[in-house]
């Protein structure tokens, strides 16, 4: 998902219980964690200096008691997980509502309301067996026909909701859509125990789609009472429920006396006050109102603060950090001149020196040279890039007929304009004068998305779950150009890529499809419709006595999974 | 009675004035509201819903028409970000901002006039001067600055205050001191001049000669002659000081109206933003219908006038 503070998004699914302070490879080191597919993926730990207390803590079993205190800039915008689809809100949905299956501490699904699964060979069937007996916080037992409503009610137009497209692909979702049919005809309960998926063609990211908000399963007794205020009244399975909620101010969580999960119930109540900057909150937090620093996870310390924080002995023992799932980059418009060259493209990325802005973000980031964060399954450490070279820029200006340079528009995130600088002093040094136009993040999205409206621009994005398709079919699959609201900024339209990317998305053997990937995001850079930047680090700033927070690869906080030992 | 019906459609005029124009900046903004509220991801289809929804492709004097129809109905609309009714968000941060406001203006009362009042008394000493200095300082400091500073230092740095939100009266403290002091400086001056000419005044020489004591002189005769002009202008200044509780609020996170319209700018949700805007324009003219009743209260002249 296209990444900036407000809409900072990634996957999204209920937590698991796992002991915390125990990685699943065992304590310290780089965990290695094998990923649903079978393919390897390391996660990058902090380095030992930043180790989290807890790795190392003597008191590893949770006490029960106390309320979690946090802050957010803004209230979160819905807790109706149909609507809900931001990084901000993700944590809290988690807290109130589950689905099917579920992370681990990495990127492992595990069984959560269902038991057990069987996929059909053809890859398109998937027969769900659920977990009896499991209840809604308003005492009804869950039943497979409220993930048919459930899912029904994301496919339906009215709904309006943003994770719609992910479930598109689930048989006569299409026709369900355009009021040709009354129900899903690939959604199905035989059984109040059993309920079966059948997809129109096979998607092997399928079951990470199902950790999305969207498929977080919601009683339709309640919805339909509650109407568009469902929102302010959640009712799901999740181990707490919300106790109050007074929008933009304060919103309260209390344990779910009928969640069965007491080991995700150490908190007695989970407290976030809305409103407030991170200056304001990183101050907050030191003089002990708040027990994260910052929960926005962008990057989670203030950078201006982070130096000081870093050296501080009362600090330091105190920061979880890992590599966040997301990738920056400039973005080229492949369609709007000059960008329309490969060599002007490819002078562009000579010019830009990424250690420079690295070190401006004072390294809460590290260079890349692809799209993929490393955090991707596929991640291809031998990806051939860029390397800073202004001599090299100016040469293939000249080979393109821009010995003198050429003037163009950048345009960027009005509240992100120091990294924008940057790029600029760089792209000047190879004689290309690009001027900043610093906009509102809606009127960003909304140029950036359409076509031939943005030259170049400052974007990012965040995975929604673990597969490279959610990059590489996302971002630079030519056949998903369309006029406005498209995710292809570049609109880059390579009969090549495309190739590949429809061979990947056909591909049943995991590690066969994982390297179609790589050839593919090897062609995307070589045709430079962008300058890949770098990865930020994700960090988490905790009080001392704040246990159990672990930053998560794919959801950064699960909060129910915290304790406080004090 | 005639001056009351024409003072209320010019107010009613205002409002609407203000209705109009803010609907038509709303719409110079340039970005989809749609996008906003489905996130970058929404498929073109959600974004088509959207716009159905809250009439996003109609044109523009139809929105406007269906926008003051339902103002007429006293209906503020809902907020396209959280769906909330835009009033209810609005009575809900009433007693937040009331109480900041309510505090700061005893805080600067408490000092402004008694400040004022013998500044007058002692013009010219020292005490006089240095009061000058500071009022002027006072009158000179940016608002944010101010209450990020007494924040850092005294909150932060210090511990004698909570940092920010709104818990209970000491999280108030420092927010509505920061409010008062910008105010302090400018009222110590007004009465100090007002008080200045009031000391000058024949009846105040009749009030001695009759044997008053000074502080009777100064608190309750002069005084409260002086006063009149301040409340005039105290009137006209709510629109001033709801300007500074817009920072201070800001700065000190805490939920009243100031917060709001920061934060539903920023989160480009129109109904919210045209709800606070009115709200403040239709609480501006209510502090000047105050005042103009007010006047005939202190000064029986004007009331007699009318």
């Amino acid at each position: 998902m296209r990444l900036l503070a407000q809409s900072l998004r990634h996957d999204s699914g209920p937590s698991v219980s796992v002991p915390v302070g125990e990685s699943p490879t065992g304590t310290g080191g780089s965990p290695v964690l094998p990923n649903q597919n079978g393919a390897r993926h390391e996660i990058s730990r902090l380095p030992d200096s930043a180790q989290s207390a807890d790795a190392t803590s003597n008191a590893p079993t949770p006490k029960r008691g106390g309320t979690l205190r946090l802050a957010l800039p803004t209230d979160v915008s819905s807790l109706d997980p149909a609507l809900a689809f931001d990084t901000i809100s993700q944590p809290f949905l988690l807290l109130l509502y589950q689905g099917l299956v579920e992370y681990d501490d990495g990127v492992k699904l595990l069984p959560c309301l269902a038991t057990d699964w069987n996929i059909s060979e053809d890859l398109r069937i998937y027969t769900f067996h659920l977990r009896p007996g499991v209840r809604f916080s308003n005492g009804r037992e869950v039943a497979a026909s409220d993930f048919v409503y459930t899912l029904e009610r994301i496919l339906n137009p009215k709904t309006a909701a943003p994770t719609e497209s992910y479930f598109e692909g689930i048989a006569g979702a299409k026709d369900f859509r355009a009021g040709k049919a009354p129900n899903v005809r690939g959604l199905r309960a035989p059984r109040s125990d059993t309920l079966v998926i059948e997809l129109e063609e096979p998607n092997p990211p399928f079951l990470y789609i199902l950790t999305l908000p969207g498929a977080l399963v919601v009683p339709r007794e309640e919805v339909e009472r509650f109407g568009q205020s469902f929102a302010s009244h959640p009712v799901g399975t999740g181990p707490y429920r919300l106790a109050e909620w007074r929008r933009g101010i304060k919103m309260r969580f209390e344990r779910n006396p009928l969640s069965s999960q007491a080991d995700r119930q150490n908190l007695d109540a989970i407290e976030v006050m809305a409103g407030g900057d991170s200056a304001l909150h990183m101050m907050r937090f030191e003089r002990g109102e708040l027990d994260i620093a910052d929960i926005t996870a962008n990057p989670g310390i203030p950078v201006p603060d982070f130096l000081r924080i870093q050296r501080d002995p009362r600090w330091h023992n105190l920061i979880e950090k890992m590599q966040g799932p997301l990738t920056e980059f400039l973005v080229l418009n492949t369609e709007m001149a000059p960008f329309d060259d490969l060599k002007v493209r490819q002078a562009m990325n000579y010019a830009i020196d990424k250690n420079k802005v690295v070190k401006l973000l004072h390294g809460t980031a590290t260079p890349v040279n692809g799209v993929l964060p490393s955090t991707m399954p596929g991640f291809n450490t031998n990806l051939a890039g860029f390397r800073h070279d202004p001599a090299r820029a100016r040469q293939l200006l000249a080979a393109s007929g821009h010995a003198g340079g050429f003037s163009c528009k950048l345009w960027c995130w009005n509240e992100e304009t120091m990294i924008a600088s940057a790029l600029q002093y760089d792209l000047a040094q190879a004689g290309i004068n690009a001027q900043l136009n610093p906009v509102a993040f809606a009127t960003l999205v909304e140029s950036t998305e359409r076509r031939k409206t943005a030259q170049c621009s400052l974007s990012g994005w965040s995975q929604d779950y673990p597969d490279p398709s959610d990059f590489l079919d996302t971002m630079y699959n030519g056949n998903r150009i369309t006029e406005e609201g498209c995710q292809n900024g570049s609109f880059y339209n390579s009969p090549r890529v495309n190739k590949l990317l429809a061979e990947a998305a056909a591909c049943q053997d995991p590690e066969q499809r994982l390297r179609i990937y790589q050839a593919a995001e090897q062609a995307v850079v070589d045709d430079a419709p962008v300058v890949p930047l770098f990865q930020r680090y994700i960090y988490a700033l905790r009080q001392p006595w704040l246990r159990g927070v672990r930053l998560h690869p794919v959801l950064y906080f699960r909060f129910e999974r915290m304790w406080i030992e004090r | 009675m005639t001056r009351l019906i024409t003072r209320f459609v010019w107010s009613a005029i205002t409002l609407l004035g203000t209705a109009v124009l803010t609907f038509f900046l709303l719409n110079a903004v340039p970005g989809d509201v749609a996008r906003v509220i489905a996130g970058s991801k929404a498929s073109p289809d959600v974004i088509k819903e959207i716009h159905a929804k809250y009439h996003l492709d109609d044109p523009w004097w139809q929105r406007l028409g269906l926008y003051l129809g339902q103002l007429a109905r006293g209906d503020l609309g809902h907020s396209y970000v959280t769906d909330q009714p835009v009033s209810e968000a609005i009575l809900t941060r009433i007693p937040t901002t009331a109480a900041l406001a309510s505090l700061a203006v005893v805080m600067w009362v408490a000092v402004a006039v008694p400040l004022g009042a013998l500044t007058a008394k002692f013009r010219g000493s020292w005490f006089d001067r240095v009061t000058l200095v500071l009022a002027t300082v006072s009158l000179s400091l940016p608002a944010f600055w101010l209450a990020r500073m007494l924040q850092y230092w005294l909150s932060y740095k210090l511990g004698w205050f909570p940092v920010a939100t709104f818990q209970s009266f000491r999280h108030l403290l420092l927010p509505a001191a920061s409010l008062a002091i910008l105010s302090v400086g400018y009222y110590a001056r007004l009465i100090h001049t007002n008080m200045v000419e009031a000391l000058d005044s024949p009846y105040i020489r009749a009030a001695r000669a009759k044997g008053a004591s000074e502080t009777r002189v100064l608190f309750k005769h002069a005084l409260r002659n002086a006063l009149i002009p301040v409340i005039t202008i105290l009137g006209m200044d709510v629109a001033g000081m709801l300007g500074g509780v817009l920072f201070i609020e800001n700065v000190f996170a805490l939920p009243g109206i100031g917060t709001l319209a920061v934060q539903s700018v920023f989160n480009l949700d129109p109904p919210m933003i045209m709800g606070t805007v009115l709200f403040t324009g239709a609480l501006v003219v209510g502090a000047n219908w105050v005042v103009d009743l007010m006047y005939g209260w202190i000064d029986p002249r004007i009331k007699s006038g009318t």
